[in-house]
């Protein structure tokens, strides 16, 4: 398995100026309930990087990713509520998130918890949110003005602002741009981390973590590291949900988003960061056919569709498809083929 | 150097290592032999903090590095190659050696000090190439070339020729003659070949403890030692 988190910068600017065109040219070209459907489209894709970071590229198996996600969209929710802003409640989004996972990530590395049981602490983080978030419809439990609501969830939350000015809200058109741009600089953000000397770190940690410890480095601190940036960018994902929906309840710290996280990551492929984004547009748009139809239920399809990627494409999409291409390449190319993005 | 004092490691009733007193000093090359089950990998593992002693006390260079773990222990400057290599399969021979003298040094001294070991361990050809797909003799050099990119005083090397070909036995053992000015080396390996080659000191164990420490043509040559090679150690248990 090749190692196919480092920087390739024709790939990344390929991707880079896909996502930016879209950005620019679909407002332009489509009517707005698709735009509305490919601004969550977005949102997700961001979600699923973040644990493309802390799984794909740090090799921490979260299976409560959508604990932070969740937080995220809570976070927002309270704070825009009560300053009636969202530039500030934006970065409690992201910096909440992180203080949670320095916490939760503190006592799961530092106390050497094998991979297993980071899984299961993490799953069963997001399920106590989900049961406690269910458990807040007394009127008691309010944070400053913004009631919690339990399992009927916090509607009419307001949107995103243009930055210090409260009266300029997006539209749902400069929303879908903002969460493109959004989901740029999330991608970018990951190549950066892979490509630095930092990023070698982790993947290194991620690959043979004894060998690392006997280089000197500290695995427990760099798994930490990237577990805090992927919950963190889990929770900015939540922000822009809550943003998209005007409404969060407690079913996004559900089991079944937990899992639809790691679909899209599989599907695509988790060994690059595109893999995970495809994943989540594509898989994303078949469960919004199916939903139409209703006649086959859509957990269903995407459980069968990891059942079946998990044993005849385990690589996902992406991976494949690029040796499958890079094969043919050295076949019947001239000379010597480049890998890919 | 490296000093260890009354050290016991044991496993419910069975005693891994019954009492080691231990030392070497700066500069020596220090094998240790012993039939399998002798003691010297348990040994290995305490002084590289794999395992916690049950009791006693590990120092280098007048520090008490007891019960510390691997990193730690790194980074007071001891190298260490597992029996089994340990490496990144997926990464590339340059960047495996390039993290190995990445941490606290910097990029700059990284790239210089990668291009050097490739060039002295022969590695130049495979630079490139992902350390999964090589033979495991170039495995075994390449852990070693990680090992020392860190700039280590003392390298614990366990069995390094295992596997290798006569030719690359040769090779390892020309370098760490070269090297051991600058490094002090602790070697646990069966090659009584590799080890005549090497070897200043060797320190054989029986049974969880210290047998017969000595020169190495000394210890080599006595009757006790190659009765334990040969099964017939019991009459010196």
């Amino acid at each position: 398995m090749p190692q196919t988190f480092a920087p390739r910068h024709a790939g990344t600017l390929a991707t880079s100026v896909l996502i930016l065109g879209a950005a620019v040219v679909l407002p332009q070209t489509l009517g707005l309930f698709t735009l509305l459907q490919l601004t969550v489209y977005a949102v997700m894709a961001i979600l699923a990087l973040s644990l493309s970071i802390t799984w794909g590229l740090g090799g921490v198996l979260c299976f409560g990713q959508a604990a932070f996600f969740g937080l995220g969209g809570y976070t927002y929710a309270v704070a825009v509520t009560n300053f009636g802003e969202s530039t500030l409640p934006i970065l409690l989004a992201v910096l909440v998130q992180a203080l949670v996972a320095l916490c939760l990530g503190w006592f799961m590395f530092m106390g050497r918890l094998s991979d297993l049981y980071v899984g299961v602490v993490t799953l069963c983080t997001s399920l106590i949110l989900f049961n406690f978030a269910n458990s807040t419809s007394d009127p008691w439990y309010r944070i400053g003005s913004a009631a919690l609501n339990g399992f009927n969830g916090m509607p009419a939350i307001r949107g995103i602002n243009i930055p210090f000015l409260p009266g300029a809200l997006l539209s749902p058109v400069q929303s879908f741009v903002l969460t493109m741009l959004a989901l740029l600089a999330v991608y970018l953000l990951c190549k950066t981390i892979a490509g630095s000397s930092w990023g070698r770190v982790v993947a290194a940690t991620r690959q043979n973590p004894l060998r690392a410890e006997l280089m000197g480095y500290d695995t427990a601190r760099v798994k930490l590291g990237i577990f805090v940036i992927g919950s963190a960018v889990a929770g900015f994902a939540g922000c822009l949900f809550v943003n998209w929906n005007g409404f969060v309840s407690p079913d996004v710290f559900g089991l079944s988003m937990s899992a639809q996280i790691m679909i899209w990551m599989i599907v695509g492929g988790r060994e690059t960061f595109v893999g995970p984004i495809v994943g989540a547009f594509a898989l994303q748009a078949l469960v919004s056919r199916l939903g139409v139809g209703s006649e086959i239920n859509a957990n269903v399809v995407l459980g069968g569709l990891l059942m079946i990627f998990v044993v005849l494409v385990p690589r996902g999409i992406l991976p494949t498809v690029r040796d499958g291409l890079l094969s043919l390449g050295r076949k019947w190319g001239p000379g010597k083929t480049r890998e890919v993005n | 150097m490296l000093n260890t004092e009354n050290l016991v490691v044991r496993f419910g009733g069975v005693f891994a290592l019954g009492g080691v007193d231990f030392a070497m000093t700066k500069g020596e090359v220090h094998c240790l032999v012993g039939p399998n089950g002798a003691g010297k990998s348990t040994f290995f593992k305490v002084v590289t903090g794999q395992i916690a002693p049950t009791s006693g006390r590990v120092s280098l260079g007048g520090s008490d590095i007891t019960g510390e773990g691997s990193a730690q222990i790194v980074r007071r400057g001891i190298g260490i190659k597992m029996q089994t290599p340990q490496l990144f399969d997926d990464m590339t021979v340059e960047d495996t050696i390039w993290l190995g003298a990445y941490r606290g040094r910097g990029k700059a001294h990284a790239r210089r000090r990668t291009a050097e070991l490739l060039d002295e361990l022969r590695l130049g050809e495979v630079a490139r190439a992902e350390v999964g797909k090589l033979a495991h003799g170039l495995r075994q050099r390449v852990e070693i070339a990680s090992v020392l990119a860190g700039d280590p005083e003392l390298i614990l090397l366990d069995e390094p020729a295992a596997g290798m070909s006569d030719a690359d036995v040769d090779f390892l053992a020309a370098l760490i003659l070269r090297l051991r000015g600058q490094h002090s080396f602790l070697v646990v390996e069966h090659d009584m070949r590799f080890i005549r080659m090497i070897a200043d000191r060797v320190t054989v164990f029986h049974n969880g403890k210290i047998f017969l420490e000595g020169r190495s043509d000394a210890v080599l040559s006595d009757q006790g030692v190659k009765d334990i090679y040969l099964g017939k150690g019991k009459a010196h248990a």
